[in-house]
């Protein structure tokens, strides 16, 4: 019987959550739910990240590396002792460079992953569809112009630059105005489909959800 | 260098010095910072660099006699004395109430027409090369009244005729023509009046050169275009005329007007200098006998208002000119300063009708000011040879109009006309005109300068000013009262909606019926991904990224247990990894789903982190980036790893997670380094829009999204589970909604269409 | 300029980084994979720091009188219960250990997801309510044409001829706009990250 006890768990929070749901965000059981919820989640990651990450890359060479591995641990530690001071507030400041060597890591790997990733892959991608020796004939150049005007048209819809205008608010060129017009038909099909993607997911929890609850009785009447 | 006493408390001062460092009063004036060129003349420019030290000296100490007298005066008295001898006739008997210096002056003015400027003092010497108006000091009378109007072609004349007034007044020095070449060494003021003093020369010629024809053809009555000096006593039908001679009856050559003038002098005592104002005609008999022609320019609008005679004569008044106000129609003082605009009558108009002082503000700056007027608007007849008596009545012409604005718009230029003209009231050079100005520098109040209140914007600015407003219009502007609806429809309504919904899919879970037809039409995507699957060897190492949120872990289960369940077919070791915390718990439950975690080999990674910086150093070097799997044991030494060093050598890539932004993240990251491997997405539906352009560029090789995504796999591969359990309710949900939307597009239409009628009732 | 050792670290860390992407060649590499090491290690360091921070959020709004908060003792005997477990059982390879993921965060959490089938079922029938316009008809048709195709209705082979076709074209509406989104994130993304390594851009120095 104990290890029904997670799913008997798992069932009172469902129903609770629904519920709460149901009759509004604010009653007791729906916040009781979620800080329980809050309270599990951190504790969780506390414990995962002090085993997956600070024993591993911190703990271990220092106790039991080589010394080239210490020499390398000892920067890290420095700069993760360093962001514990952004816990104080008075002391946060000594924290700056460990947030500094993140967000500049991190900005790096973003700027490198953007262009190598996407804007050449996906440049390249609407270059070839016009590629007739790929096979496809005129379906293909038709599908090649269509998917070009789209991703031109989606960008320029995004183009907030605006020529000045005497005495009149800052309007963009026509030929942008009408491509971006054109770009919102495509960005309208883009969302509608991004909309009913994430209903199609969320409606297969409720029905993971409500399957669950009706194991559940199914197991617990029969 | 000696010291600068300071004009207001007496204070020594350094010579460089700018400001008294007792009592703060500027000690040099303003103007001496300004460009030489605007419209300062030199000669003015050189008299304050000069004499600035000497200017200071407090006028109690001239009054006191000799003993007080500065050095360098005193030597301009001898030496004046020396040389040009005593004061004769009226200017002898006038002597005892002038200053001294003053007589030093006159006396030189009345040298001999041959002596030149190298008989002047030392200090005079240099100020005669380009200082006229020394030489108007020791030229005859009428050369002053022309001197403003010759350089009427340039600036220079603008900015003083308004000052005429004052230049007046050394006009009446006695003094013969001079022949000093000042025109070769003074600017083009100075030349003007060289050019103007010429005239007296050769009367009954027409001054086609040097003077200005314009100025002559108002002399000699023709009224298109008199100069207007606003209320300015001037007649110009009383210009010397011809035959009279320079010499020695100056009356004679004399216009009526300075005739007039001069012949009041002699009432006084035929002192040029009348004394304390005592001689002064009352205004009311001045008015009487006002000459036609100074109609519109003698009664200003202000001489009604503000009678000036009835004011005393001020101390402040020099001797001089209060004699020359006396004679003056209407017994008006002369205005000394540059006349605001206000105070300026209307051309060709009578001051009661006058209307109201413009105020300029868009008035430009005319065309005559930056050029010389042409040549064919200037009269061509010389002043003496028309006849003065057929003059009608002056009216102020359009362009000299047009000047008046000129000194508000432009008030730099006014400031050193009302310098020029400043007549000196103490001191050594007292009653001398356009000396620099001492005390009254800094205690002066003047008007201020009318500037134009509109402000001086671009169109840029213009247009963000515009938008600024309109958003902070946008905020201040009051939003339409709602009216106070009840949340208990919504609420109704929303719990209405999820009652039908839960309805819609408990019916087909708790029934079980399989009604819905099952899919056998296939996305591309799902069929190159079970192909890339069903390609990998036999017992291929893949990587299996679970990188999907607890939330969504029901439809990536029905969704990827297909695909688990094929590669535990092909025998495939995995390797789990996520950079989601949950990451790993759900991998494990993933596997316990698909009921094949005790066939399959794997080894679980764990949790990644550091996002992106974490796959990228995972691409990397995977043995380094995890080295430790979620055990905490050596996970590259197991043998669901073995024999992988890199990355690339992974049979295949899978991911699967929810969120279109991790999907990139792995793209970005971790694709670039796969080369050849395949990277496959199992995505949710809600992630699949966004995956769709990196299976079209080739960077993923084959998708499985959601649900029927999953439905697909598993009817390509011949697979049961959980999936068809769900399928029914899942079309019927779906269902549902379309309903939902459709309904509410009905209520919409129909509540329009019933609207409308209403409204227009209204 | 505020903060300029940091500025300059994040600038020096970011270029090496990135030059690992354009240049990988030797020592390059080497320094990157060591940067990158070292910013996991800080990453994960992070993840500590925000959950202490949260927790003492939770302390002091469990101890300050008047203003007393009566579910943050609550989240603090979960948390405290959680991480002992996990200390206790040995990690988070624990089957009894991660039993709190699968009693409590899968539950929840798929409870809130599919609580948004509700309330997105509530939105799509107030779609046209909001504003009638071409772009909402064009988004309300769209969502119609893509739900009816997620449900796999139209994914049975009818015999039509021309349904493999429509679903095909159906399937390649959506990719022209989103790769102008992408192509759009990507832009973002780089323009971002380009502010921060030309240190326009300090969110570090707060």
């Amino acid at each position: 019987m104990p290890e029904n006890i997670p799913i008997l768990v798992g069932a009172v929070l469902t129903v609770l959550v629904l519920l709460g749901y149901l009759l509004g965000e604010n009653n007791f059981l729906f916040r009781l739910a979620t800080y329980i919820f809050i309270g599990v989640a951190t504790g969780y990651v506390f414990v995962l990240v002090f085993y997956q990450v600070i024993t591993p890359r911190l703990i271990r060479p220092l106790l039991s590396g080589s010394f080239e591995q210490i020499v390398l641990t000892l920067p890290p530690l420095v700069l993760s002792v360093m962001l514990v001071f952004k816990i104080f507030p008075n002391l946060s400041r000594l924290g700056n460079l460990s947030m500094a060597y993140l967000v500049g890591a991190g900005a790096a790997v973003a700027i490198g992953g953007a262009v190598l990733g996407t804007l050449i892959t996906q440049a390249r991608a609407s270059i070839n569809l016009f590629d007739l020796s790929a096979g496809g004939g005129i379906s293909r150049l038709l599908d090649g112009v269509f998917i070009l005007v789209g991703t031109l048209s989606t960008l320029l819809y995004f183009s907030f630059s605006a020529k000045a205008q005497r005495n009149a608010a800052p309007q963009r060129p026509v030929p942008v105005r009408a491509a971006a017009g054109v770009g919102q038909i495509f960005i309208a099909i883009t969302l509608g489909s991004l909309f009913a993607g994430v209903f199609t997911a969320s409606l297969t929890a409720l029905i993971e959800r409500l399957g669950f609850l009706l194991n559940l009785v199914r197991t617990m009447v029969f | 260098m000696a010291d600068i006493l300071c004009p207001m408390c007496g204070k020594p001062n350094p010579a460089e010095a700018e400001i008294c460092w007792s009592c703060q009063a500027r000690l040099k004036p303003l103007q001496a910072q300004q460009p030489p060129d605007d419209s300062v003349p030199d000669w003015l420019r050189d008299m304050r660099a000069g004499q600035e030290p000497e200017e200071d000296a407090p006028a109690a100490e001239e009054a006191a006699g000799d003993a007080d007298i500065p050095d360098w005066l005193a030597r301009i008295r001898q030496r004046g004395q020396e040389e040009g001898g005593e004061p004769q006739g009226q200017d002898a008997e006038s002597a005892s109430d002038m200053p001294d210096w003053m007589k030093d002056l006159r006396a030189e003015g009345q040298e001999p027409a041959g002596q030149s400027s190298g008989d002047l003092p030392a200090w005079m010497k240099d100020e005669a090369a380009d200082s006229s108006w020394l030489n108007g000091l020791r030229e005859e009378g009428p050369s002053a009244p022309a001197a403003p109007a010759e350089g009427g072609a340039e600036n220079d004349w603008l900015s003083s005729l308004s000052d005429w007034g004052g230049d007046a007044a050394p006009a009446e020095t006695p003094g013969e023509p001079s022949n000093a070449p000042q025109a070769e060494a003074s600017q083009e003021w100075g030349s003007d009046l060289s050019d103007w003093s010429a005239a007296p020369q050769q009367p009954g010629q027409p001054e086609a050169a040097g003077s200005e024809d314009w100025l002559s053809a108002l002399g000699g009555g023709e009224q298109e275009e008199p100069p207007a000096t606003g209320a300015q006593v001037f007649s110009w039908d009383e210009l010397p005329e011809a035959g009279h001679t320079p010499g020695a009856a100056m009356t004679g050559q004399l216009p009526d007007w300075l005739g007039q003038m001069a012949n009041s002098e002699a009432a006084a005592g035929s002192n040029p200098f009348l004394g304390d104002g005592e001689e002064t005609t009352p205004a009311g008999e001045e008015q009487q006998e006002t000459p036609a022609g100074f109609g519109p320019f003698s009664t200003p609008p202000f001489s009604d208002e503000a009678p000036v005679p009835e004011l005393p004569a001020s101390d402040d008044t020099p001797d001089w000119l209060k004699a020359f106000a006396a004679d003056l129609p209407g017994g008006e003082e002369p205005v000394a300063g540059p006349f605001p605009a206000e105070d300026l009558p209307e051309p060709g108009e009578q001051p009661q009708e006058q209307p109201a002082v413009m105020p300029y503000e868009n008035v430009e700056l005319p065309d005559w000011l930056d050029k010389a007027p042409p040549a064919e608007e200037k009269p061509e007849q010389p002043p003496a040879l028309e006849g003065g008596e057929d003059l009608a009545m002056a009216q102020l012409p359009g362009w000299l109009a047009a000047m008046r604005p000129v000194e508000s718009v432009v008030p730099q230029n006014a400031l050193p006309a009302e310098e020029d003209d400043r007549v000196e009231k103490s001191g050594p050079l007292a009653g001398l005109v356009g000396a620099l100005p001492g005390e009254s520098l800094a205690t002066r109040v003047s008007k201020p300068a009318a500037y134009s209140a509109r402000l001086q914007v671009s169109d840029r600015q213009h247009q963000h000013a515009a938008l600024i407003e309109e958003m902070l219009g946008d905020e201040a502007r009051p939003q339409a009262p709602r009216g106070e609806r009840s949340h208990i429809p919504e609420r109704i309504v929303r719990v209405v909606i999820a009652l039908v919904l839960i309805a819609a899919l408990l019916l087909p879970l708790a029934s079980n019926l399989r009604s819905m037809p099952l899919p056998n039409l296939f996305q591309p995507d799902t069929v190159a991904f079970q192909r890339i699957v069903e390609g990998l060897p036999a017992s291929a190492p893949v990587l299996l990224a679970v990188e999907y949120e607890p939330g969504l872990s029901g439809e990536m289960q029905l969704a990827a247990a297909p695909v688990v369940n094929q590669l535990t077919v092909r025998s495939a070791r995995l390797a789990l990894v996520s950079t989601n915390p949950s990451g790993p718990v759900l991998a494990e439950n993933l596997l316990g789903a698909a009921g094949v975690r005790e066939s399959l080999l794997y080894t679980n990674l764990g949790f990644l982190p550091g996002g992106t910086a974490g796959l990228q150093e995972f691409a990397s070097r995977p043995r380094v980036a995890m080295q430790y799997g979620l055990d905490g044991e050596l996970a590259w030494s197991t043998e669901a790893l073995t024999g992988v060093e890199e990355i690339n050598q992974f049979g295949a890539v899978i991911v699967l997670t929810e969120n279109a932004e991790t999907a990139r993240a792995w793209i970005e990251q971790v694709q670039p380094r796969l080369g050849d491997v395949p990277l496959l997405m199992v995505v949710s539906a809600q992630a699949a829009p966004m995956v769709q352009p990196y299976i079209d560029s080739g960077q993923v090789q084959g998708m499985v999204s959601g649900m029927s995504g999953g439905a697909m796999y598993a009817q390509i591969t011949s697979q049961g589970g959980a999936w068809l359990d769900y399928w029914d309710a899942y079309q019927f949900g779906i269902f549902a909604a379309i309903a939902f939307i459709l309904l509410g597009g009905v209520v919409q239409i129909f509540s329009l269409l019933f609207r409308r009628p209403a409204r227009r009732k209204a | 300029m505020r903060a300029p050792v940091a500025t300059a670290v994040a600038i020096v860390v970011g270029l090496i980084i990135l030059l690992g992407y354009f240049v990988p060649v030797g020592i390059v590499l080497v320094l990157r994979d060591v940067l990158l090491g070292w910013a996991i290690v800080l990453a994960g360091m992070a993840a500590l720091v925000g959950i202490i921070n949260l927790v003492k959020v939770h302390w002091r709004k469990s101890t300050v009188r008047g203003e007393r908060d009566p579910y943050s003792p609550v989240l603090l005997i979960v948390f405290l219960a959680t991480v002992g477990a996990g200390f206790a059982l040995g990690g988070p390879s624990n089957p009894t250990f991660q039993q709190v993921v699968n009693a409590v965060q899968i539950p929840v959490e798929t409870t809130l997801t599919a609580v948004l089938a509700i309330a997105l079922a509530y939105a799509a029938m107030r779609l046209l309510g909001r504003r009638m316009g071409l772009m909402a008809i064009v988004f309300v048709t769209s969502t119609v044409l893509y739900l009816l195709l997620n449900s796999g209705i139209l994914a049975v082979d009818s015999g039509a001829p021309a349904l493999k076709s429509a679903l095909g074209v159906l399937q390649r509406l959506p990719v022209a706009g989103a790769r102008g989104i992408l192509l759009g994130i990507a832009l973002g993304s780089l323009t971002t990250g380009l502010r921060v390594l030309m240190g326009v851009d300090r969110p570090f120095s707060g």
